[in-house]
């Protein structure tokens, strides 16, 4: 009878084996507002195999999560990173201003600068399986439909049995449907949000020069910082701050404890 | 020996007195790290008129750092000016942070003209080292 444990990992380091990890932050948006998972906020390991078995080690589904604190860290240094790419990289300025390239870069007709950075996914993920045999990942929904209680976790180990998945078709059927969907989940993006100060004009070239540049920015953030997995960046404009420059109530942003 | 008290007219004063004087045209200096955003008006020849940064607008910690905060900087900074005249201004913007856009729409909704706009982020020519990596 196929067992699944749930191991929590935040003292430990994620085990190193074929195990494939994959991020629960990537279920959560899939959730319907009713369903619940209690025990998201740790940092722990599901691990279910089809194998029936009652060796546990064998069971084994993983579920990794950084933990929140980190990932934001690294999305701020990527703002960083970024923010330096607009400033010192010539390609890059090359082709948010087109007129830099002949010359004329010391008045701009347009300012680019990054208002923000979003990490939309785990950074954990470091292999996928060459094969679904030995292991496989449950569908988002049934990993959800497990209410997790952190009292049942002991020592370190919460044991249940998978028929209260709900799952009616063996584990093994589904491997191979499954890994294709959660393979598309854990390709990493870091949404980029770009604010860009100018006429109709300048935003357009600015955004599209951006864009066109995505795959090297790619490329120099993996150079410039020591990541797994280097993610895929999107650029998206955004009108945030000049929506924000239309607040003139200080009152509502006093209220809000904006400002002091 | 008891110091001599100046007579009335010599040429020392007594005091400061502020030189209040009308400058048509200025620039708006922004320098925008990610901690804090501080803008600096001087006339053209670099004297400075007023500044203001949005840590003495009252914020503190990480607040200083957000757009809000430099658009509060730079109203502030510009209010003192506009009272003495000015009317256009050039803006030099320095740093990566947030407050490059947000103090700029700030300068562009106060009425001031903006005439040119410059980044004179420092650019080495391959000069000092620079600080170690940060290890994230």
């Amino acid at each position: 009878m196929p067992q699944s444990i749930f191991t929590t990992n935040h003292h430990r380091s994620p085990p190193t084996t074929t195990a494939i990890c994959c991020s629960l932050s990537t279920f959560l948006p899939s959730l319907p507002s009713s369903i619940r998972f209690p025990a998201a906020k740790f940092g722990y390991a599901l691990m279910f195999s089809p194998y029936r078995s009652t060796n546990a080690a064998r069971n084994r589904v993983v579920i990794c999560m950084a933990k929140e604190r980190r990932v934001k860290m690294v999305a701020k240094q990527i703002q960083r990173e970024l923010s330096d790419m607009l400033l010192t990289d010539q390609v890059l300025q090359y082709a948010i201003l087109p007129e830099a390239a002949l010359g004329a870069d010391r008045y701009l007709s347009s300012l680019t600068t990054i208002s923000d950075v979003e990490v939309s996914s785990d950074l954990q993920v470091t292999s996928f399986p060459t094969s679904a045999s030995s292991h496989t990942f449950l569908s988002p929904q049934v990993a959800i439909a497990l209410e997790l209680k952190t009292e049942d976790v002991k020592h370190g180990h919460l044991i249940f049995d998978a028929r209260d998945l709900g799952e009616a078709k063996p584990a093994r059927k589904l491997a191979g449907r499954i890994f294709e969907e959660e393979k598309q989940r854990l390709t990493r993006v870091v949404k980029v949000y770009v604010s860009v100060f100018g006429d109709e004009r300048g935003k357009e070239v600015a955004i599209s020069g951006l864009k066109s540049k995505a795959k090297y920015v790619r490329s120099q953030l993996g150079k410039r910082m020591k990541l797994r997995l280097t993610p895929e960046v999107r650029f998206i404009e955004d009108e945030s701050l000049e929506r924000g420059s239309r607040v003139r109530s200080y009152r509502i942003l006093k209220n809000l404890h904006i400002c002091c | 020996m008891a110091k001599a008290i100046p007579k009335k007219g010599s040429r020392g004063r007594i005091g400061s007195r502020k030189s209040t004087r009308k400058i048509p045209k200025g620039v708006i200096h922004i320098q925008a790290s990610f901690n804090n955003t501080i803008v600096t008006v001087t006339d053209v020849r670099g004297r400075v008129v007023s500044w203001s940064s949005a840590g003495t607008c009252g914020f503190r910690g990480t607040r200083r750092g957000t757009p809000f905060a430099a658009q509060t900087a730079a109203g502030n900074a510009i209010r003192a000016v506009v009272d003495q005249g000015m009317q256009r201004a050039e803006v030099m913007i320095k740093g990566p942070g947030l407050g490059r856009d947000a103090a700029l729409r700030a300068i562009r909704r106060s009425g001031i003209l903006l005439t040119f706009v410059r980044d004179v982020t420092p650019m080495p020519h391959n000069g000092c080292r620079p600080p170690k990596k940060r290890r994230v």
